[in-house]
Formats: C-alpha cells, sequence, structure tokens
C-alpha cells in the first residue's frame, strides 16, 4: 500500500497543461480502484477538493443539490469573492428554485420534440461542411465541420445572424484557458470590467456580453421567434432578468452550444479513425448509430468535471465531508469506471447499456443541451455513412490545454473515399 | 386513455412534481401518451393516463431529475 500511497500523493489531474498529452486516465484509474474519494492538492494543500472519480459517487452528488451546491460557490474549481460570484452567475450557478425558474425559461427550446424540428437545418449545415471537405479532399476536421457545425445550428435556434457565427466562435474560443492559443490582454475587446468579474475571467466575456446586450435590445424592439427574443420579454411575477442574469445566460449558451459538441464531434471521429473496425461495422448496420452516439459521447466527455460545495457536514463512500469543501465530479472518470462499464477502453458503437455521465449525472443540471447534441452527432455519423465518406489522420491531433474541456484544437485529416450522395 | 394495455399487467397513475421537473422531456420522448409538455416549460402526466408499473418505474428511474413518481394508492 506504500507504494500505492506514494503514488496517490503525486497525482495531479487538475493541471491543464496535462490534459494537452490527453486524459490522465492511469490516475483516474488508480483513484477510481484505491481512493475514489480522493483529497487533492489544489493549488496547495490547504485549498484543495474532494476528487470524486466513481460514477456511482457522482450521479449520488448530482441528485442532491441541496447537499452539494452548485450556487454557494462557482462550478468550477476556483474560489471567488461574493461579488465576483454574482458578477459571473449563471444558470449553472444556481439552485432550485431559482434553477427550475431560470432553466424552464429556456427548456421548450431544448425538448425532444423542439430538438426534432431542427433536424433538417442540421442536416442541410452537415452536408453543406462535408461536401466542402470532400471537395477539397483534406484540411483540419475541426475548423471544417466540428466547430461550425454546433455553432451554426446554436445560433439559428437563439436568433443571431449567421453571419455572425465566426465571431461566436472565436469569443468562445477565449473563454477556456488554451483553446484559443491566443493569450488576450485585459483590455481586449475594450474590455474596462475586472477580469474576476467575468466568466472565465476572459475578456471575450465582456465581448459577448455587449454582443448579446445590443442583440438584445435589437429584439426588444422587434420581436422574433427565437430564444433571444424569449429571454428579453421573459418575466417572472412582473420582474424581467437583470442585466446580470440576461448577459450570463447568453454567455452561457454560446459558450455551451459552441465547445462541448464540437469536442464530442472532433473526439468521436478521432476515435472512429482509430478504430477503424467499429467505423465499418457501423457503415455496415446503420441501425447501430444511436448507440455508435452514445459512445461516442461517453468516449469523448467534453466537459471533464463540475463542481459542487457542500453546504453540510456530510459524507460520501465513508470519507467525512465537510461544510464548505469542494466536491469535484471528474465526468470522464465516471464514464471509464470498470464498475459500470466492462472493458471501458475499448470504442465500441454497439455499447448498451452505456448509462453515461456525459451530461451529468442527473439532477436538476443535467446538460440542457443533451438532445440536441445527440442530434448533431447522429445526422453527422448518418451523412457520412450515406455519402460513404472515410477519413484518415494524416497528423497527430492537438490537445487543448484545458482541466475542463477535452477539446482538439487540429484534427488533420485527409478524405480516403466518398460518394456523390 | 390507457397508454398500453396487457390484461395481466397492473396499471399505475404517474406525477410530476412541478417543483423539481425542469422540463428535459426524458419522459416525453419515452412515453409520449402518457406525459406532454406544459405552458411553463415543464413536463406534466396526460390526464387520466396510465402506465404499466414496470414502464413506470422505469420512467421515474430514468428521469434526470428525478421529479416523477407512481401515485400512491388510495387508502
Amino acid at each position: 500500500m506504500t507504494v500505492v500511497g506514494d503514488r496517490l500523493g503525486d497525482i495531479n489531474i487538475a493541471d491543464p497543461a496535462k490534459y494537452e498529452r490527453g486524459v490522465p486516465h492511469e490516475e483516474f484509474h488508480l483513484l477510481r480502484e484505491h481512493d475514489p474519494v480522493h483529497w487533492h492538492p489544489w493549488p496547495d494543500r490547504s485549498n484543495g477538493f474532494w476528487a470524486i472519480t466513481r460514477h456511482a459517487d457522482i450521479v449520488t452528488i448530482s441528485r442532491d443539490p441541496e447537499t452539494y451546491s452548485s450556487a454557494a460557490e462557482h462550478v468550477l474549481i476556483v474560489d471567488l469573492d461574493p461579488d465576483a460570484l454574482e458578477a459571473r452567475r449563471s444558470l449553472i450557478e444556481t439552485d432550485p428554485p431559482q434553477h427550475t425558474r431560470l432553466r424552464r425559461l429556456v427548456s421548450a427550446a431544448f425538448t425532444p420534440r423542439k430538438v426534432a424540428e431542427y433536424e433538417e437545418a442540421t442536416r442541410q449545415i452537415a452536408t453543406g461542411l462535408l461536401d466542402e471537405i470532400v471537395a477539397v479532399g483534406e484540411g483540419d476536421f475541426v475548423a471544417a465541420v466540428s466547430a461550425p457545425l454546433p455553432i451554426n445550428v446554436l445560433v439559428s435556434i437563439l436568433g443571431i445572424p449567421t453571419e455572425d457565427a465566426p465571431f461566436m466562435v472565436e469569443l468562445s474560443n477565449h473563454l477556456v484557458d488554451g483553446t484559443s492559443g491566443v493569450p488576450l490582454d485585459a483590455g481586449a475587446y475594450g474590455n474596462t470590467t475586472p477580469l474576476t468579474h467575468l466568466p472565465f475571467d476572459s475578456p471575450a466575456s465582456h465581448a459577448l456580453f455587449e454582443y448579446g446586450r445590443r442583440i438584445g435590445s435589437e429584439r426588444k424592439a422587434d420581436p422574433q421567434d427565437d430564444l433571444l427574443s424569449r429571454l428579453v420579454f421573459a418575466e417572472f411575477g412582473g420582474e424581467s432578468l437583470t442585466d446580470v442574469e440576461y448577459c450570463n445566460f447568453f454567455q452561457l449558451l454560446v459558450f455551451a452550444g459552441n465547445e462541448t459538441t464540437r469536442t464530442a464531434i472532433s473526439q468521436g471521429m478521432l476515435a472512429l479513425m482509430e478504430n477503424p473496425g467499429e467505423f465499418d461495422r457501423l457503415a455496415q448496420d446503420p441501425a447501430l448509430v444511436p448507440q455508435a452516439v452514445e459512445e461516442i459521447l461517453r468516449w469523448a466527455s467534453p466537459i471533464l468535471y463540475f463542481r459542487r460545495t457542500a453546504m453540510r457536514d456530510t459524507e460520501i463512500g465513508g470519507v467525512a465531508i465537510h461544510r464548505g469543501e469542494k466536491a469535484v465530479m471528474w465526468y470522464v472518470s465516471g464514464n471509464f469506471d470498470e464498475r459500470v462499464f466492462p472493458e471501458p477502453h475499448r470504442f465500441d458503437v454497439g455499447r448498451t447499456p452505456n448509462e453515461h455521465v456525459t451530461f451529468g449525472g442527473s439532477g436538476p443540471h443535467y446538460c440542457l443541451g443533451a438532445w440536441l447534441a445527440r442530434l448533431e452527432v447522429r445526422v453527422l455519423l448518418e451523412e457520412m455513412i450515406a455519402r460513404g465518406i472515410r477519413l484518415e489522420l494524416v497528423d497527430a491531433p492537438t490537445r487543448t490545454r484545458s482541466n475542463l474541456v477535452n477539446g482538439l484544437q487540429a484534427l488533420p485529416v485527409c478524405v480516403v473515399s466518398a460518394e456523390r450522395a | 386513455v390507457i397508454a398500453a394495455m396487457a390484461e395481466s399487467e397492473e396499471l399505475v397513475a404517474v406525477q410530476i412534481d412541478d417543483a423539481v421537473c425542469v422540463g428535459i422531456g426524458a419522459c416525453v420522448a419515452a412515453e409520449p401518451l402518457a406525459f406532454e409538455f406544459g405552458a411553463e416549460g415543464a413536463s406534466r402526466p396526460v390526464a387520466g393516463t396510465l402506465l404499466p408499473r414496470e414502464r413506470a418505474e422505469r420512467v421515474c428511474r430514468n428521469c434526470p431529475s428525478g421529479a416523477i413518481s407512481i401515485v400512491p394508492p388510495a387508502t
């Protein structure tokens, strides 16, 4: 045990640089086996967090927002002053009943029935992007397909002009440390707000707030049948969303709609190229597509973790958690938990059941965009199969330097076969 | 309306805790005859619909919010 104990003490799963080399699966495995509720120093021992790495414990915490709050502190591993926390508070940093109220404002746009209405538009966007990369014959799949597909679907739901989609991608890229590769000056985009008061400490959030305010006032003057109009006209007991609520909601929707499905698509495509036999299996039996979508979601784990804060002294798995301490749910570890997924490191497009925690371990914060993400990945797979599009990796992918997003910066591919649809 | 009928199966009614439901729609997707979306962004059971116990239990279990339960028999 001493050897294992020493290795556990050395574990660092929060270092963003580590993820540039890939998810540290060996460390997560050690934690799941030997210390599934592990005190993890960050940045030092006194200020650490509980690393929750088993699937069952992630589900338990997700379902108990009274004990494990999203609102008392931030959902990222940061300590914020109360005024900074308020300035940055979005839907995902609320608890019921405030959460329920805010969430229901937008839930109608993301139900399975409503999402089904976006299928045709999604298919058009996907086929357009695939046509382009097939015509060129090679390229960076992230820039060519993974990034533009989700953001173009999202801007049409929100009601943002299509020509502004690249600007939304640009700003969203800056939010995740390392996603853009371009460090921003504090005063970028004309920002004068202290960075601690902006989501992700990023001046790009200021730019998103400003853009959101401008387009929101346009909708206020000239309402449309879109989600933005719904947000600006929302009322609770006669009160509209405050400026802070509105801006953070807008920022969250753009970020979540851009970064997460992009990562699922990029990681899914990488997995299919690295496991060509699984792509063959899928192409021969397209009835497997829904299962393949779930396997891609499990495998990709686009959001690596979210954090909760204990509201009272409690325990999980026999380990005492004290009031105020951080409980960090490593979804990426839960998705590879041997207790739930036989042979977790085998990419299996037919995996059933597949109770992954990619959308969260259930509970009120279960991903709003879950059905939309499934639609986008499914349509892309269907169109690739229908056109016989097969890709090969031509160079190693570049991974994102982030402990939050399991992203790929670049996925250089060439098209090895394609038929006209 | 009875969503599905099998003579041997026990039929139960389901309820949604309106304070908990956030309108994810997993129930509507799984049992479209038994659940619908309300005007307030939440789901609700279709009035008078019953489900076989096994399917009702599954829909309760699969609700991400844990908002659905089987109506206890009147005592």
